[in-house]
């Protein structure tokens, strides 16, 4: 009964999409646009040489990996709720017979599914075709990247709702989202990845779960880390879910608080 | 002051597709209907004139507001306000012109009331004597002395309404458009309104045109009223003569000396209410054949008293416009959803 | 409109918006560390490598702000009219600015000036300053007046940009994604446009002449003793606000078409 409740979200949440799909092409292009930005960087920086074993082709990969996973990040939840805040919109929501992030988890995955079909694929197609993209060739590679994937989604989500709960007290969004993705386009290593990093700077990115967001994902699918080091990423990425779901459990708890004495 | 001669404003309607892509691909096949908000439309309106402009939802009012003001271009016939066309003299017609949306609000939300005004001093470049004397004459008609000062955002709707009136008419205009001007209101805000809109029509010549749902509205400031339908203009003349040509209904109330008991059908007559020995009828003619009605049933039933009243002018209309809506249904849905492009 | 009417709303602009002080000095701080990352990662990259076609830090940090200056100053003036005109139209708000004796335009743009950017301009300033005091560029008087010319003409440019996308507004229904495209496009003046290929080099220059902005008035002020650099600067200086009139026409003929003029 529950999981069908979750489906139907999603499925609504999938079409919803389905009015934009006009502009997918667009999107796809601006994506495109992107690797091929970063594809020229790194060319210029790289030549045929390399630098700590990483050569150009390898560097391609990579930002597409990164270009990929971010459009299925769910750290953008945080306007969802916004919106649903300042329209008064949250209290049918709380009154539904299903728990509130739940809810906000599944509508964000219709969007991500979506992503993946009609944006995240063409673009990978694409650019394989255009600048060349290669393959992982262990299976357990194949099965690790699967689930750090699935790691990145939960923290993003957990981190946009987080923040979401944090604007409960601060009259702006915005400037939290602003703060998030600035923390996230440094340490998630999307652009930069963290091989390149110095070593202090590679330690505050170990101390903090933003690297689950981009580089993690991309050095398994590229087969850079061994079996022992996916397994405590993976360790460490669940602890870091773990810690961010009971975060937004606290902030809930004190915003439903809130949310009574305001008088919903 | 304002000559419309002949006006119709065409939409053409796309059948599009959502979204960019979509409408390139509609750019490449123009299919579209042609939907007419207003119709060969021709009146006049002299100088310190208040009139009513009424019609159902959709009947094309706004449009012809703001085909008056420049807003619009009209699709055929000639538009003249202070002998100029509005379109062509836009910034020259907004000078002369002062216009209060109802549902649109010209006030800055988070700013004094004063601040809006000082800005329309700006914008309208009016000098200091007329503004200060104006400001004057606001403070006290309007009354806004007692929130001046204050942000707009905690004022009630009667004293936001009564700022943007003021703004309106700030500048001196010759004409005002009041859309909606007492929308939400309650009784005393609206009667508040409605006084210093007469007064300054009868003091300043400001001329007037009004829309609103609330004919009370239309009844105490407007002499002379306008009314259209689907784009048509279906009445133009006084309220007196709307009532007596449109529909002068008679609201009949006869006691009779004894109940009469379940009373039979008589012509052209219609029993509203029923008290036993008291009862109303409703006909639909004028004076004349309620006196005949009177006399035909004082024939058949003693009676000993009536009282003859007219339908009030509101009734009059509300029951015209639900006849008319009834009819046009769906044309009126697509007008509508027409007025928001 | 004139100038003292448009620091009249601006000076009720900032009135408003200093009603929400709070909000407005987090949203700074949220926006200076957002650009402050920018730059981090930047500098975090040529860590490693030194340079990028032959730009160091210093000066790809001069390149960088002088894209992030002009775009805060261009933006102050038409992001938010810009992006939210589509609505605007939709709601039936644009009536609004057609009632007043003003230009639409300038109405439009005077009652939506967003200073908000002024966290973006503290940053790029602050930035611009440092790396101009680390480049030795050989300051002489044209120099100093170049590049204050070259910032009103890129900030023309960038304007010129949310302006042409803002007037589709009046004939396509949504057009809220041509604007992410466009700041994805605009990713390519991040870095110096030589590390692309010739084709899309020209393309930045004369099709999409988004070098103008930061490029080409960066190469003039490192060394204009080169022909094609100093010729290229001085297009660069005329370009902005050539571009800024053309939008300007473009988005007045949707207006007339939203007026119904011949549309």
């Amino acid at each position: 009964m529950m999981m069908r409740a979750h489906y139907a979200i999603m499925c609504k949440a999938f079409s919803r999409n389905t009015a934009y799909r006009s502009e997918v092409w667009l999107r796809i292009f601006g994506n495109i646009s992107i690797v091929f930005i970063q594809i020229s960087i790194w060319k210029a920086l790289l030549g045929t040489g390399t630098l700590k074993g990483i050569d150009i082709g390898a560097m391609i990969t990579y930002s597409l990996i990164n270009m990929s996973v971010s459009m299925i990040l769910m750290s953008k939840v945080i306007y969802v709720v916004d919106d649903k805040l300042k329209t008064g919109n949250i209290t049918s929501d709380l009154l539904k017979p299903i728990s509130y992030p739940l809810l906000l988890f599944f509508d964000q995955l219709g969007n991500v599914v979506f992503q993946i079909i009609f944006t995240v694929v063409p673009t990978i197609i694409i650019s394989w075709l255009l600048f060349g993209l290669s393959f992982p060739r262990e299976p357990y590679a194949i099965a690790a990247f699967v689930a750090s994937l699935l790691l990145a989604l939960l923290i993003s989500f957990f981190l946009g709702y987080l923040i979401a709960l944090v604007s409960f007290w601060f009259l702006t969004t915005f400037a939290l989202d602003w703060m998030i993705t600035a923390l996230i386009t440094v340490f998630s290593g999307s652009f930069l990845p963290l091989w390149f990093f110095s070593a202090e700077w590679k330690f505050i990115a170990d101390m903090l779960p933003f690297q689950f967001l981009g580089f993690v994902p991309a050095a398994i699918y590229m087969e850079k880390m061994d079996g022992s080091e996916i397994i405590w990423m993976m360790g460490k990425g669940s602890m870091w879910v773990l810690l961010l779901w009971c975060a937004t459990k606290l902030l809930w708890w004190r915003a439903i608080k809130r949310l009574e004495i305001q008088g919903g | 002051m304002i000559q419309v001669e002949g006006i119709s404003k065409e939409y053409k309607q796309f059948t599009r597709s959502p979204g960019i892509i979509g409408s390139m691909k509609n750019l490449l096949s123009r299919e579209h209907t042609l939907l007419k908000a207003v119709n060969e439309i021709s009146f006049s309106i002299e100088k310190g004139e208040a009139v009513g402009y009424l019609g159902p939802n959709g009947a094309g009012k706004s449009t012809m507001i703001k085909m008056l003001t420049g807003i619009l271009v009209p699709t055929s016939g000639t538009i003249t306000v202070n002998n100029l066309v509005p379109h062509k003299h836009r910034k020259e017609i907004a000078k002369k012109v002062g216009i209060v949306f109802g549902q649109r609000s010209q006030l800055w939300w988070d700013l004094p009331v004063e601040d809006s005004f000082e800005l329309h001093r700006r914008i309208y470049n009016i000098q200091d004597i007329d503004y200060r004397k104006n400001m004057n004459i606001f403070l006290e008609l309007l009354n806004l002395k007692e929130f001046i000062t204050q942000p707009v955002r905690q004022l009630s709707l009667g004293q936001r309404m009564r700022a943007e009136i003021g703004l309106a008419l700030l500048h001196n205009p010759d004409i005002v458009f009041l859309d909606e001007p007492t929308i939400g209101l309650d009784v005393i805000a609206k009667d508040n309104i409605r006084s210093f809109i007469k007064q300054m029509n009868r003091e300043r010549k400001v001329s007037i045109l009004l829309t609103s749902h609330d004919l009370k509205d239309i009844e105490e400031i407007c002499p002379r009223m306008l009314i259209v339908n689907k784009g048509e203009l279906i009445f133009d003349g006084t309220v007196d003569h709307l009532k007596s040509s449109l529909s002068s209904g008679k609201i009949i109330t006869i006691e009779f000396a004894s109940n009469p008991g379940e009373y039979v059908a008589l012509e052209n007559a219609e029993l509203i209410a029923d008290q036993g020995i008291r009862k109303t009828f409703k006909i639909d003619k004028g004076l004349d054949s309620a006196i005949d009605f009177v006399q035909s049933v004082s024939k058949r039933y003693p009676i000993k008293d009536f009282i003859l009243q007219d339908s009030d002018i509101e009734d009059i209309i509300r029951r015209y416009y639900r006849s008319l809506e009834d009819d046009n249904n769906n044309e009126l849905t697509k007008q509508e959803r027409l007025s928001v492009i | 409109m004139n100038i003292r009417l448009f620091s009249y709303f601006i000076k009720l602009i900032i009135k408003s918006r200093m009603e929400y002080r709070g909000a407005f000095m987090i949203g700074a701080v949220g926006q200076i560390l957002g650009y402050a990352a920018n730059y981090l990662v930047i500098w975090l990259l040529l860590q490693n490598f030194d340079t990028i076609n032959g730009w160091n830090w210093t000066e790809i940090a001069f390149l960088y702000s002088l894209n992030i200056l002009t775009y805060a100053i261009g933006a102050s003036f038409t992001y938010s009219p810009m992006v939210g005109l589509d609505q605007t139209i939709i709601n039936g708000d644009f009536d609004k600015y057609l009632t007043k004796p003003l230009s639409p335009f300038t109405y439009y743009l005077a009652s939506l000036f967003n200073i908000g950017y002024i966290a973006h301009i503290v940053i790029s300033v602050f930035v611009l300053l440092w790396s101009i005091s680390q480049v030795d560029m050989g300051w002489t008087a044209v120099k100093i007046i170049y590049l204050f010319l070259a910032v009103i003409s890129g900030s023309f440019l960038q304007a010129a940009a949310l302006v042409v996308i803002g007037s589709l507004s009046f004939t396509f229904l949504r057009v809220q994604y041509l604007f992410s495209i466009l700041f994805k496009i605009k990713e390519f003046i991040a870095y110096p446009i030589s590390i692309y290929g010739t084709l899309l080099q020209l393309i930045l220059t004369w099709i999409i002449p988004l070098a103008m902005i930061n490029y080409y008035p960066s190469l003039y002020l490192f060394d204009e003793s080169i022909l094609t650099n100093k010729l290229l600067g001085i297009v660069a200086l005329v370009i902005g606000p050539l571009a800024f009139y053309l939008s300007y026409k473009l988005w007045m003929r949707g207006a007339n078409k939203y007026q119904g003029a011949g549309g």
